[in-house]
């Protein structure tokens, strides 16, 4: 079975700690829109939904350039920024808004699980985020 | 994205500077010796302002700057670390005006690529700044004006719906310059202090909206990061980690009531007989519904909450703090959560400082009850002590500066002088500020330290928390040199210890760490934060070298307020905390021993009657800003 990252919204607090973790493994820098990982807020209802990677590898259909394909190990989103040109086809394609075009180097960026091992999940202070299989993650949280 | 050539990393190097008379914008290098002696934040704002302002300039006029100052650890992982300094020439106290808050503002400014902006002058017509990343520009806010900030902060981001906006305003308060009118960021989080919002106001400034694609890069991330996860550890494995994370600051409310000093009355007592409706428990079992966080902050303290009964049934959003719920409450004799919630609620969305506004309605109030004020001063209103309708009519009033509202809207300082008849003897305040939560005669170092903030009384700038945490006589020993140190009760020694924790503050304001990961946990000291600068910037810091930084901040300010001739026999407390004995409680016959406090603390500091001598500045390089005679008068 698929291990995937699954958040408890209704714990999330909103702190982007997540996002932060996300761009200093991938970039050495801080940024979050540098982060595979995003923060949905709704501040007036205090609510906050981490948004990250389905793999539902719609993406790897869409790109012309073949650039994109699936981690064997891990089945995460691979994409070979020397076939990349940034057109942004997998930005339209995706449906949950989780694929990206890195600001600086205009390349499409997505969570890769951290080669198995997904930072934001590690260093959640609230411990909100799971790397787990989905009927794992409804035991968990039911 | 433009990486600037600042030889520091940490920094944007860039500032924006605005000019609002002349509809200007321009960007400007950050100057190597300000982040070298003073850090950023905090320290950035002084160094600016001194240089930079007349001394005597009407504070609401077009000559006041506006200083929004960031910090290197802002945008990075060191844990809270997203805050910002606002300072300006306060309208409230006539001295040095400074307020900091949390939320998500301060990052995306720096991801935006700058570390200050600076604002001048004032609009012919309300405006907001538009910064997107090298994009900045001054935008018509004429649907703005008039709106909350809640309103101002949905109209702006629906706007500008793709760009993830993070966004400061002020509320109607501001716009009609209440002295004590708070800028706001992400609804609920507050600039609050000292009236930056009316100087906001006076300029004719609505918001300041800002989303930037860029990013902080750190001098060495290796070490960067490994540190930040061993502070984190060191942050969790605290005992206080559970109650700051679980029920936010509102365990606060707790610690003052047992130790006699849950300010009541207008600090009348210490005691509140209806502490079961405002303590820690109540809140947590009945209105808290989850944590809404700062961005990149363990802790976690903030609360949102929600109303479920009763008249406010439906009333959710950010949680009143600790010092809201003692302003709001115990100290105008209001017992019930869900009433002070609400109240705070409308201070966020109309833009006041819950502490300044609290503490008014609490002395009128006292007035009323001596027969000062009548129901034909306050426009028909039952000032009764605990009157929870008062207090919500009266926030309307004050923030619309309507009829007896505009008489409170200026402050207990201003509205005792106007109101007269003794009122002078219950008007709390120091430097024209009014007081915090927590009652100082149960915490003698807090005492000291309100007396002594440069920006009027104010328990964050010093954050003595050292003396209330329980800790062990030997711990008093090594910090300060005395078992006293741990004993709240007792002055000895307090002199040492909120000197050290207000030059050390300053760099915590100035790195812009939040003071409860410093001064709760103490999980970051100086050696920690010397580490955190380092391995951020590059700079070759040392503990020592920091702990000169804050001496040199600090003194700055105070020369600040001696130009305005507001240094010397300046540092006093309201006689209600040094001459009245609480009447009862557990601290029962306490006062704050002010006197032999302040004269081992002007030692320490090298200051005569709370001026800093000549010497001293040399010392800390900054005798360039020595006050000139004529400057005083």
């Amino acid at each position: 079975m698929i291990k995937r990252i699954f958040a408890d919204t209704k714990r999330c607090n909103g702190c982007r700690i997540c996002e932060l973790r996300c761009s200093f493994e991938h970039d050495r820098v801080f940024g979050t829109k540098l982060s595979r990982i995003r923060i949905i807020m709704n501040e007036e209802k205090g609510e906050y939904r981490p948004n990250t990677c389905r793999l539902c590898y719609k993406c790897i259909k869409a790109c012309p350039e073949n650039a994109i394909s699936k981690n064997e190990k891990t089945g995460a989103i691979k994409i070979d920024h020397e076939l990349c040109t940034g057109c942004g086809k997998c930005v339209e394609a995706c449906p949950f808004n989780v694929m990206f075009l890195h600001p600086i180097k205009e390349k499409a960026i997505t969570c890769d699980l951290c080669e198995g091992d997904p930072q934001c999940v590690k260093y959640c202070p609230e411990k909100v985020l799971f790397y787990t299989t989905s009927q794992e993650f409804k035991k968990l949280t039911s | 994205m433009n990486k600037s050539k600042f030889p520091y990393k940490g920094y944007c190097g860039k500032i924006i500077e605005v000019d609002l008379t002349e509809e200007k914008v321009e960007k400007k290098d950050l100057e190597v010796e300000v982040a070298e002696q003073y850090i950023g934040g905090r320290g950035l704002a002084i160094r600016y302002l001194i240089k930079n302002l007349k001394p005597k300039i009407d504070p609401l006029g077009e000559e006041n700057i506006l200083v929004i100052s960031t910090g290197p650890l802002t945008g990075t992982l060191a844990p809270s670390s997203a805050r910002y300094t606002i300072a300006t020439k306060s309208p409230l106290t006539g001295v040095i005006g400074y307020a900091n808050s949390g939320g998500h503002f301060a990052p995306e400014l720096k991801y935006a690529g700058y570390d200050a902006i600076i604002i001048k002058g004032k609009a012919k017509s309300p405006k907001y700044l538009l910064i997107q990343d090298e994009k900045v520009s001054i935008e018509d806010a004429s649907h703005l004006w008039g709106k909350d900030t809640w309103e101002t902060d949905k109209i702006l981001k629906s706007e500008y719906e793709s760009s993830n906006l993070q966004i400061l305003s002020i509320g109607q308060a501001g716009e009609n310059k209440v002295l004590y009118a708070a800028i706001m960021n992400n609804l609920s989080r507050a600039a609050a202090r000292t009236g930056v919002g009316a100087v906001m106001g006076s300029k004719n400034l609505k918001a300041i909206a800002v989303s930037g694609s860029g990013f902080v890069e750190v001098h060495n991330p290796e070490e960067f990061i490994e540190f930040t996860n061993k502070t984190l550890e060191k942050i969790y494995a605290d005992p206080a980690y559970p109650s700051l994370s679980d029920y936010g600051t509102s365990f606060l409310v707790d610690l003052a009531y047992l130790g006699g000093g849950l300010a009541t009355n207008n600090n009348q007592f210490g005691v509140f007989d209806l502490y079961d409706g405002i303590s820690a428990e109540t809140f947590y079992e009945k209105y808290k519904v989850k944590s809404d966080s700062c961005f990149a902050c363990p802790i976690h303290c903030g609360k949102y909450s929600r109303v479920e009964e009763g008249k406010y049934a439906g009333i959710e959003g950010g949680s009143p703090e600790y010092e809201s719920i003692v302003c709001l409450g115990s100290k105008c004799g209001i017992g019930d959560l869900a009433t002070i919630i609400y109240a705070n609620d409308l201070c966020n969305r109309y833009g006041l400082d819950t502490i300044s506004l609290g503490d008014t309605v609490a002395f009128a109030m006292e007035a009323y009850e001596k027969g000062v004020l009548t129901k034909k001063d306050t426009d028909g209103i039952d000032l009764t002590w605990g009157n929870q309708d008062a207090l919500i009519e009266l926030i309307h009033k004050i923030a619309k500066r309507e009829g007896f509202g505009d008489l409170l809207a200026d402050g207990t300082k201003i509205a005792s002088e106007k109101i007269n008849e003794g009122s002078e003897e219950y008007a709390l305040h120091v430097k024209g500020m009014e007081p915090p939560a927590y009652d100082v005669r149960t915490a003698k170092a807090f005492g000291l330290g309100w007396a002594t903030a440069n920006r009027g009384a104010d328990h964050l700038s010093a954050l003595p928390n050292f003396e209330l945490l329980g800790y062990p006589k030997e711990k008093g020993i090594e910090w300060f040199g005395s078992e006293k140190a741990v004993d709240p009760y007792a002055w000895e020694s307090k002199a040492r210890m909120t000197v050290w924790h207000e030059n050390f503050g300053a760099v915590v304001d100035s790195a812009e760490m939040c003071k409860y990961t410093c001064f709760s946990a103490y999980a970051v000291k100086p050696d920690d934060m010397t580490k955190f600068l380092s391995y951020a910037t590059g700079m070759e810091l040392t503990e020592e070298k920091i702990m000169e930084i804050g001496e040199r901040i600090y003194n700055l300010e105070r020369l600040f307020n001696e130009r305005e001739g507001k240094a010397k026999n300046s540092d006093y407390l309201p006689k209600r905390f040094t001459e009245e004995p609480l009447p009862s409680g557990p601290a029962k016959g306490q006062v704050v021993e002010l006197d032999k406090m302040l004269k081992e603390y002007y030692e320490i500091r090298e200051w005569v009657k709370g001026a800093p001598k000549k010497e001293k500045l040399k010392e800390l390089g900054i005798e360039q800003f020595a006050t000139k005679k004529e400057d005083e008068k």
